[in-house]
């Protein structure tokens, strides 16, 4: 573990288009209350991202032509931000921010753009907003635990998104039928349509990042209200599910 | 004959309704059912204003009618809010003689932004005053490149836009229009970076790298240019200039106008009404004066005695961050002892329980700066994490379970009381507080 924990938030300017950046601001205040230094790194459009000088990567969700942007630059550091995943960088994707993790998408506009390739799936965006509560359990190892998420999307992806991040009880998954799990997982990144922000309305999940973000220096802490959050909203969407 | 029998249905219902007190969207709503073309079959004398905009429509609108009656006007439109189609439908049906005519001088129509591709489908307003976009209502709407577009597609070539020259936004709009800008100069609640989280212009709208901007109103408002292509502020025609918070008052071209709303988008809305106004033909003299005269609904702004207590009801809608940074200017705006509560419920047309726009709010700009927050609601657990992660010391954030709790928790508290709710919710929970009398 290094002195300083860098967040390089990619297109934090450019997808900015809701709430998610509270999944940093939590991990922020947390390794700050365990002593422990946390420097948010901005890149943008026309900026080198140096993945090697980071200790996690993060990129939110963004409007539909903001995100063709963000993938005809990071297309151009396909083979360093792989790499970067390879080898076990902590990473979040959330919302729409997962098309850039496929091999390509369509945009609202009818282009086609190809993006990194980490995962085998293609995504397109038809412009229709599509909202759905999501509960589920968390399929990842030492965060066992029911989750619950909210996805705002007007695009969709088809194909193999590697290892599930749910296993849904409830609310839309990948692909564009009906499906039983959603997210991805692979090595240490955690990609999902789920914004919420995802960490703190699951604090499980935070944990787990703060640990391997933090290592040994992880020190504990009370995270009772965000639990009492999380309970109240599966409770609510028991109550629902039961009234429908 | 489909539309005189819808018109005359129409005025039936809207009879029957006033009877019961409801009905602003119905009327129009079963019209617009027997005669599908109805909004473009009347005769409409005078000139048509249209206001839409993601924040401030209704109060800018409200502003627009005041102007014109105090300077002697007739004037029509639909009234607080009801801005759907069905809303627009009942308006003109209630303005408009048994044969269509509508003789007003002017037609005030409050739009709302997505519908109003369907509302002004086969007829235009005059001029359209647009106040700003920004990010509202995600679930509902789209974001605001899909707002922005649904808005450039519905504007009729003939129509004059009345534009917000701060917001880079919505003053892009429909560049072939004839267009006055309207804009405010910097004022000393000017800011040189922006307070808030939410800002929907960080890049710049047509080359998407980094926007800089001069200074800040609120928000993405304010006076901008991109470094990497030619975009930048439009001129003004109408700038507000002087604007005094403690006075309340500012000028335009050297016309005072007063003010009892203490906000800058009050000022700004007030000077996009006036704007509105002297492009239609009022005097810019006659405007400022009429202006003066302009008082905030007491439905979007409230104040009422709790135990010698002064408690201000501030509307602010639930995903819709940019209405909460403004009510947390107002607060902020009082330097005594106060407290706020807020009332977060789940989202209100859908019923999910997401709460993610809490952190589009700019809530650390309050910690430190209240006695005491009180989170209700069913999402108000969601706040109260929202108000630590904001920097709030957890002895100050109280968690209100049940409204039945209330009144013991304002008992709890001192000073002015600033109540932020939702317009669905303000009944309820403006019932709990009066119950700590």
């Amino acid at each position: 573990m290094r002195n300083e924990i860098k967040i390089l938030c990619m297109y934090d300017e450019l997808l900015d288009l809701y709430g998610d950046f509270g999944n940093v601001r939590m991990i922020k205040m947390r390794l700050e209350e365990m002593g422990l230094s946390c420097s948010l790194v901005s890149c943008g459009l026309g900026e080198t991202p140096d993945f090697d000088a980071c200790d996690m990567l993060y990129i939110g969700p963004g409007k539909g032509r903001s995100l063709v942007h963000a993938a005809k630059h990071l297309i151009g550091y396909a083979a360093p931000f792989r790499a970067a995943i390879e080898r076990g960088l902590p990473a979040l994707v959330t919302g729409s921010a997962r098309l850039l993790l496929g091999k390509g998408f369509r945009s609202a506009d009818g282009e086609d753009i190809p993006c990194v390739g980490l995962f085998d799936y293609t995504g397109y965006d038809d412009g229709k907003v599509f909202v759905s509560d999501v509960v589920g359990e968390l399929l990842i190892d030492g965060a066992e635990n029911t989750a619950y998420g909210f996805i705002n999307r007007t695009a969709h992806i088809e194909g193999s998104a590697g290892s599930p991040l749910l296993r849904l009880k409830y609310g839309a998954g990948d692909g564009s039928g009906p499906s039983s799990v959603e997210g991805s997982i692979y090595k240490n990144l955690v990609a999902t349509w789920c914004l919420g922000p995802l960490l703190v309305k699951n604090p499980a999940l935070l944990r787990l990042f703060l640990k391997r973000l933090a290592g040994d220096a992880f020190v504990d802490y009370d995270d009772s209200l965000e639990k009492k959050a999380l309970a109240l909203t599966l409770h609510d969407m028991e109550k629902d599910l039961a009234s429908r | 004959m489909r539309f005189t029998a819808a018109l005359l249905a129409g005025k039936l219902i809207g009879l029957l309704t006033s009877f019961t007190g409801r009905g602003t969207n119905i009327t129009g709503a079963a019209a617009l059912r027997l005669c599908p073309s109805l909004l473009s079959r009347f005769r409409i004398k005078g000139k048509i204003i249209a206001v839409t905009g993601s924040n401030g429509k209704t109060s800018t609108a409200n502003a627009v009618r005041s102007i014109l009656k105090s300077c002697g006007y007739s004037v029509c439109g639909n009234y607080e809010g009801s801005n759907l189609t069905g809303g627009v439908a009942t308006a003109l049906i209630k303005a408009s003689d048994l044969a269509g005519n509508i003789k007003s001088d002017f037609v005030i129509l409050e739009v709302d932004e997505r519908y109003s591709r369907l509302i002004f489908k086969d007829f235009h307003p005059d001029i359209l005053l647009v106040t700003n976009l920004f990010r509202d209502q995600l679930t509902r709407n789209g974001n605001v490149d899909v707002i922005f577009d649904i808005l450039n597609n519905m504007i009729h070539p003939d129509t004059l836009l009345v534009l917000n020259a701060n917001d880079p936004i919505s003053s892009r709009l429909a560049p072939k229009n004839a267009r006055a800008y309207y804009a405010m100069e910097r004022t000393p609640l000017s800011t040189d970076s922006s307070p808030c989280i939410t800002h929907d212009a960080r890049v710049c709208p047509v080359c998407a790298h980094r926007l800089k901007y001069e200074y800040y109103h609120y928000n993405h408002i304010g006076r901008y240019r991109c470094e990497s292509c030619s975009f930048s502020q439009p001129e003004a025609r109408y700038t507000a200039k002087d604007v005094d918070m403690e006075k309340g008052s500012f000028s335009v071209d050297g016309r005072k106008v007063g003010f009892n709303y203490k906000n800058l988008y009050h000022v700004l809305n007030m000077t996009g009404a006036i704007a509105a106004c002297a492009e239609a033909g009022v005097g810019l003299d006659e405007a400022c004066r009429a202006a003066s005269e302009y008082k905030i609904s007491t439905l979007r702004y409230d104040e009422f005695d709790i135990g010698g207590r002064r408690c201000a009801m501030i509307l602010s809608k639930n995903q819709n961050p940019v209405s909460y940074d403004q009510s947390i200017s107002y607060v902020l705006a009082d330097r005594g002892e106060k407290c706020v509560a807020a009332y977060i419920n789940n989202i209100n047309h859908t019923d999910n329980k997401d709460t993610t726009w809490l952190w589009d709010i700019a809530f650390e700009r309050l910690a430190g700066e209240v006695g005491a927050f009180i989170c209700a609601g069913p999402r108000g657990c969601d706040l109260a994490v929202r108000l630590r992660a904001a920097g709030f010391d957890k002895n100050r954030i109280l968690l209100c379970e049940s409204l039945s709790d209330m009144p013991a928790l304002i008992k709890n508290t001192s000073g002015a009381i600033y109540l932020m709710t939702e317009l669905y919710d303000a009944k309820r929970i403006t019932e709990a507080i009066r119950n700590a009398q």
